[in-house]
């Protein structure tokens, strides 16, 4: 059964919709239990309040852990994926029913494992490093949830492989599903990796194995950890074009170039979980070196190529429209207020300068030394999952909204702010995270002062303004987000339905006009946008390098 | 229809074949993590050697 | 197109100028990286190890307590403190919630550090020079560091490792010249041991045992809730305990009686039989501790007089 859109022109199976729907509110449902948790770690983090005790502290770092990185993403990403299979695709959902199996085992895992953790059964972080261990019944949640997650990615490929035989989109996959499948390649190296540590540590727990190796456990736990984060990254640059499309009818100004970096990624980027151990005793440096760089680094070419092919696709676009003047007037007279639009250039804007640098710098066998376990290492993955992918879908669901729930946007208004304040709050936190634990503060660690040990550390005073920092920014990314799901709920439940076009709040932009022949480049805003964030990426490295080098000699 | 008939087949070319393959691309996705990352990994773990002995009786003996 | 299918032709349409120049300069850049990571282990100062030796927790205990036992020259907060010798194998023990031994190195020497844990995985963290490395049990990590500046420098723990994890936090004094020992409370301490003579002589002096017995006091964890300055917070001081008259309960009645050898030894291995009145909430857990080393700590506590 479909419906075709009034306001895209698609054909839109009207089971695939709901399954998208139904993924979609338990996406937002996990950010929301994830945020409150946030808010109560950031004022215990900050000692002046030190809001919780150390056991509620230790437990709901596990919390917001699971439902911020796994669920909540996951989630999003099942809707994403379900909507470049079917909508984009114009064909039907291969069988719905599965669909709904694979997402009552998603919910009955999100279930299960928060259940324990709240009651305290699983104080062992989100990586559960063994020896620590869990009750088997929050593996065997996570498990649950792994296995819907699977199985909804294999209903991805099989919608794939009916649009191909049905015909129902011409030559090539767009581009947008093309990313999609990256992200679906990459989710199946996750939850695969998963699969492999989670079933032996739950038989572990019920006492069927005597032993997990604990350096065994850590490479393969990594093996889902990193590459559950890459899955981010796939489906976040294909939003990015999505959104280039849908506001200033922007495309890849070179289709060849932009899936070439997706290929590079669905090659090579998993191999980069190595950064995790690259302080760990048991493998050798050549097996650190190799796989959180050589191969890593044409991940990062392609992240790079990205960096240029969406900011260009934009710039592309706008000056075919005529905002031709001088380097930059493509992006003043783009639709700022258009919140998906400003939401994305900040998630760009985000994930490279803040996340990208310091994944990269932090993320090679020597300099890690000086992070390895200091709050730098969360400060720089809110540099990533949360102002580059949390916000991007943010953004993206400005669109959903009347798109897919067929509701206008409650307090449009509110809504067009609320990216910025979402940027400015994870931008303070992110930084103020990364500035404290290259001055050592640790992460997961309740007391800076040590108070109960045989000694005590007062670590550079320094840490105290950057703290008050770290509390600000997390107060403002806290209070964004709340507002954002209040405009979610109040839209998707009370919102004026959608009957046609006329009521789109978003404009969706025609396609841009085709480029008349010139000489000469075809973005130059882009190409001196992308030699700022160079010059950014060097003076760190060599403030690192410089930092590593002035450390105790070690080998 | 004849004025939609087909041209004579083109060769497609080798890497726009690869591209579109997303099942070949799946399986080299997950055989080169496998290889590299994890068998490449456990190998290594798996082969470490024992504290050597002259030590050990340094401090036991 | 990111919606729709792309134009005809994308595949052949030729990479603009600058999208081309910008990939050469990323690729050029990402190699360069390769190479500096490479070059680094070559002319670097700073690189993990690679050496690694599977070991066990019961193994590395022991080879651990036995280090201690051979090189400590005295104690700091309860915890042992060893002076290697430069170029020499040192053993650290990570457990919940304590490092040990706490260290005394000389500057510009260099010490082949063995790390591995008791239990579960901990995260050695030098401060402030902020050197982070994992610690795991089951694998004794072997790093080899040289500290390039004098100071005192704590050691955190920055692996999540259960409720007391962020109690857990030990030392490490980097000396250049034996004055500097001063600034620590150390320079009463024993010259550090000649490592060739660990024979232990035919039987010890009352001072050697009492000596001894402070080892086993620190090495055995003891430390953790009995204190020697007087405080009774996790279970009775051992200053002034030796002789003292202390009100017990066994088999649910109230007994007074008097602190002796007999008493301790009791104390020591059935400590379930006599519990200190006050003391109910903190039960003692069995320690294993030998004989031998219960004398040594009963001529200890005889030297914690008021």
């Amino acid at each position: 059964m479909f419906r075709t859109c009034d306001i895209t022109g698609f054909k839109v199976d009207l089971q695939s919709e709901k399954l998208i729907r139904y993924n979609a509110v338990f996406a937002v449902i996990s950010l929301l239990l994830a945020v409150v948790a946030a808010i109560l770690l950031v004022f215990t983090r900050y000692q002046p309040v030190h809001l919780l005790g150390a056991e509620w502290y230790y437990r709901l770092v596990t919390f917001h852990g699971l439902n911020a990185l796994i669920f909540w993403i996951i989630f999003f990403e099942i809707a994403g994926l379900y909507f470049g299979s079917t909508v984009i695709l114009n064909t039907r959902f291969c069988a719905p029913k599965l669909g709904w199996v694979a997402f009552a085992l998603m919910v009955l895992g999100l279930v299960m494992s928060n259940t324990l953790i709240l009651m305290g059964k699983a104080d062992v972080m989100l990586t559960s490093y063994t020896p620590l261990k869990a009750h088997p019944l929050y593996y065997l949640g996570i498990i649950l949830f792994a296995v819907g997650a699977l199985l909804a990615v294999i209903l991805f490929f099989g919608n794939l492989m009916i649009a191909r035989r049905e015909k129902t989109y011409g030559d090539t996959l767009p581009l947008f599903t093309y990313g999609m499948m990256t992200a679906a390649i990459i989710a199946v190296i996750t939850l695969a990796s998963g699969a492999l540590i989670y079933i032996p540590t739950f038989l572990w727990s019920v006492g069927l194995v005597q032993n997990v190796d604990p350096a065994m456990y850590k490479l393969i736990w990594w093996g889902l950890g990193h590459s559950s984060q890459q899955i981010n990254v796939a489906a976040m640059v294909s939003i990015w074009y999505l959104v280039s499309f849908l506001t200033v009818g922007g495309t890849s100004i070179n289709e060849k170039v932009s899936r070439t970096a997706f290929v590079l990624y669905i090659l090579f980027i998993c191999l980069a979980s190595a950064h995790h151990l690259l302080t760990d005793p048991g493998v050798s440096s050549a097996w650190k070196v190799w796989n959180t760089s050589y191969a890593m680094y044409l991940a990062v070419l392609a992240s790079m190529i990205h960096a240029f092919a969406v900011p260009s696709s934009f710039e592309s676009a706008q000056r075919r429209w005529g905002y031709n003047k001088g380097l930059f007037q493509w992006l003043s007279k783009a639709p700022w207020g258009n919140p998906a639009f400003s939401a994305i250039i900040l998630a760009i804007i985000g994930f490279g300068f803040i996340g990208g640098t310091t994944g990269v710098i932090f993320g090679m066998e020597q300099t890690n030394i000086i992070v390895h376990n200091t709050i730098a290492i969360p400060g720089h993955f809110k540099g990533t999952v949360v102002i580059g992918t949390t916000l991007t879908f943010m953004g993206i669901t400005y669109y959903l909204i009347p798109l897919i729930f067929r509701r206008k946007i409650v307090g449009f208004g509110w809504a067009k702010w609320q990216p910025w304040l979402f940027f400015i709050g994870i931008a303070l936190l992110s930084i103020s995270m990364i500035v404290l634990g290259q001055m050592g503060v640790p992460r997961r660690h309740w007391d800076n002062t040590f108070s109960g040990g045989p000694f005590t550390y007062n670590f550079n005073p320094a840490v105290d303004f950057f703290w008050v920092l770290m509390m600000l920014g997390g107060v403002i990314a806290f209070l964004s987000t709340i507002i954002w799901i209040f405009i979610v709920v109040f839209s998707v439940f009370f919102g004026p339905k959608v009957n046609g076009p006329q009521d789109m709040q978003l404009t969706i932009s025609p396609l841009a006009p085709p480029a008349k022949p010139h000489k000469g480049f075809e973005a130059p805003g882009t190409l001196v946008l992308t030699f700022i964030f160079l010059l950014v990426f060097l003076a760190l490295f060599f403030l690192n390098w410089k930092w590593l080098a002035a450390t105790w000699y070690v080998k | 229809m004849d004025n939609e008939l087909q041209k004579p087949e083109e060769r497609v070319p080798f890497y726009r074949m690869i591209m579109d393959d997303f099942m070949l691309l799946l399986f080299l996705g997950v055989t080169i993590y496998a290889i590299f990352y994890l068998l490449w990994g456990v190998m290594e773990l798996s082969n470490l050697p024992a504290i050597p002995e002259e030590l050990k009786d340094s401090l036991l003996k | 197109m990111s919606l729709l299918s792309p134009a005809e032709g994308w595949y052949y349409k030729k990479v603009s100028k600058d999208e081309k120049m910008w990939m050469v300069i990323a690729l050029v850049l990402c190699i360069m990286l390769f190479i500096w990571m490479v070059m680094w282990h070559v002319y670097g100062r700073q690189n993990p190890s690679s050496t690694t030796y599977k070991t066990s927790t019961a193994e590395f205990s022991k080879l651990s307590e036995a280090y201690i036992k051979q090189n400590m020259v005295g104690t700091d907060k309860g915890i042992p403190v060893v002076r290697p010798q430069p170029n020499s194998d040192v053993f650290i023990l990570a457990e919940m919630w304590r490092w040990s031994p706490v260290l005394i190195l000389q500057k510009d020497q260099a010490y082949k550090m063995h790390i591995s844990s008791r239990d579960v995985l901990h995260g050695f963290s030098i401060q402030p020079v902020n050197m982070n490395f994992q610690v795991y049990p089951q694998y004794d990590y072997v790093l080899e560091f040289k500290p390039t500046e004098a100071g005192e420098y704590k050691v955190i723990c920055n692996e999540f490792c259960g409720i007391g994890h962020h109690t857990m936090i030990g030392k490490m004094v980097v000396i250049e010249k034996e004055e500097d020992l001063k600034l620590y409370g150390y320079e009463n301490f024993k010259k550090a041991p000649d490592l060739k003579s660990t024979k232990k002589p035919e039987s010890l002096s009352e001072t050697e045992m009492a000596l001894q017995g402070e080892q086993v006091y620190a090495l055995k964890g003891c430390a953790a809730c009995h204190k020697t300055d007087g405080t009774s917070q996790l279970a009775p001081t051992w200053k002034g305990l030796y002789g003292k008259e202390e009100k017990v309960t066994e088999n649910g009645k109230a007994v007074s009686i008097k602190v002796d050898d007999a008493y301790i030894k009791e104390s020591i291995k059935n400590p379930q039989q006599k519990i200190t009145v006050g003391f109910e909430n903190t039960p003692m857990p069995v320690f294993p501790v030998s004989d031998e080393e219960i004398d040594q700590l009963i001529a200890y506590i005889k030297t914690l007089k008021n």
